[in-house]
């Protein structure tokens, strides 16, 4: 157990010096996890061959023989990889992550969404709803044009927010590899965009779901 | 985990779905959304001369607790006054429909989407606006 409490002041270590696995700090986080810097950008090839290699070492089937304890240990370390690895490997999610440890959790004031984003959003689930019901082909077409209209809309906004998180990213890690904290303006518009992903992602899912029922 | 009946009851049959006119001076719109699951919701109340709410219209892009939860407000909204309907909590929202603690969101947002709807009737027709539309559990 000393060897983890050593391991904990310098590096995040899962095994102590004589290779027993050891309980992982409840505060280690993803990047730790993975000994890797807290940046937006990540190299996804070094992210994932750290997650082959942990892996091979944590995985339960090398604890079958193990005390009880260690084979909990195993499995909760596993759990916990898979979840950091999910996390970290996709961009949004990764920034969301980043983020929330940075700054704290998202919250429903950090984004107002724009005056019409939700009206629009209304919209578009109607023109869904009505088109799933519709049996009049004349207004099928019309509302098909609709949906194919809001698809791009929304899609479109969807990528100029994803270039202003790539934007800030950017501007995050560069006072990272400085050594100083994130800008708080930089925080705040990351906050802000991250707050509207949900509901784009779910506009854009609904409205596919109908176009593909067309298609 | 299951819905209970009147979540079921509500989402299969909502009651006031539509819309009321944005631009007319009686009607009060409250448009809110849930970041962290994306859902949106619409309601809208029609307040007559002596300050009574005689119609209520939601829309609302969401679960099937959310639809529920607004449907519900604007069954609760008619008949009552701009200042009762102040008074409405989503407490009683998450009894009346037995929302789980997952599902409590759902409850907020109805609550938010009455008191923004509130408010902006409010405003059009020269009044102060009442409390922080943002309330939380």
């Amino acid at each position: 157990m000393s060897g983890c409490e050593a391991d904990k002041k310098t590096a995040f270590s899962i095994f102590d010096e004589s290779g027993e696995i050891c309980p992982i700090p409840a505060e280690t986080d993803y990047f730790a996890f993975f000994s890797m810097p807290r940046k937006m950008e990540l190299d996804e090839f070094d992210l994932e061959s750290r997650y082959f290699k942990l892996s091979r070492k944590l995985h339960p089937d090398f604890f079958m023989n193990a005390p009880a304890s260690k084979r909990i240990l195993s499995l909760e370390a596993s759990a916990r990889l898979n979840e950091a690895y999910k996390t970290l490997k996709d961009p949004i999610q990764r920034a969301v992550y980043l983020v929330e440890l940075e700054s704290g959790k998202l919250q429903e004031n950090d984004s107002t969404p724009p005056a019409d984003m939700l009206e629009e959003i209304l919209e578009a689930q109607e023109a869904v709803v009505d088109f799933k019901c519709c049996e009049e082909e004349e207004q099928a077409e019309s509302l098909l044009r609709n949906l194919e209209a809001a698809k791009e809309c929304f899609e479109a906004q969807r990528s100029g927010q994803r270039a202003a998180l790539k934007d800030l990213g950017e501007r995050w890690d560069r006072a990272v590899e400085a050594g100083e904290p994130p800008p708080a303006e930089v925080v705040q518009k990351l906050r802000s965009i991250l707050g509207l992903r949900n509901y784009i992602d779910n506009i854009l899912r609904s409205v596919q779901n109908a176009l593909e029922m067309a298609s | 985990m299951a819905y209970s009946d009147k979540v079921v009851d509500h989402y299969n049959n909502p009651r006031n779905v539509g819309s009321l006119d944005k631009k007319d001076g009686s009607v009060g719109t409250g448009v809110v959304g849930a970041p962290e699951c994306g859902d949106v919701m619409k309601l809208q109340v029609k307040v007559s001369e002596e300050g009574v709410i005689e119609d209520a219209k939601f829309k609302t892009f969401g679960c099937g607790s959310a639809i529920a939860s607004s449907s519900l407000a604007t069954e609760w909204l008619k008949g009552k006054t701009v200042d009762e309907a102040q008074e409405i909590k989503n407490t009683q929202i998450v009894e009346e429909l037995n929302l789980p603690p997952v599902k409590i969101h759902c409850s907020v947002l109805a609550e938010d989407a009455i008191k923004a709807a509130l408010n902006d009737y409010r405003e059009k027709n020269g009044q102060p606006a009442v409390g922080d539309s943002r309330s939380a559990v």
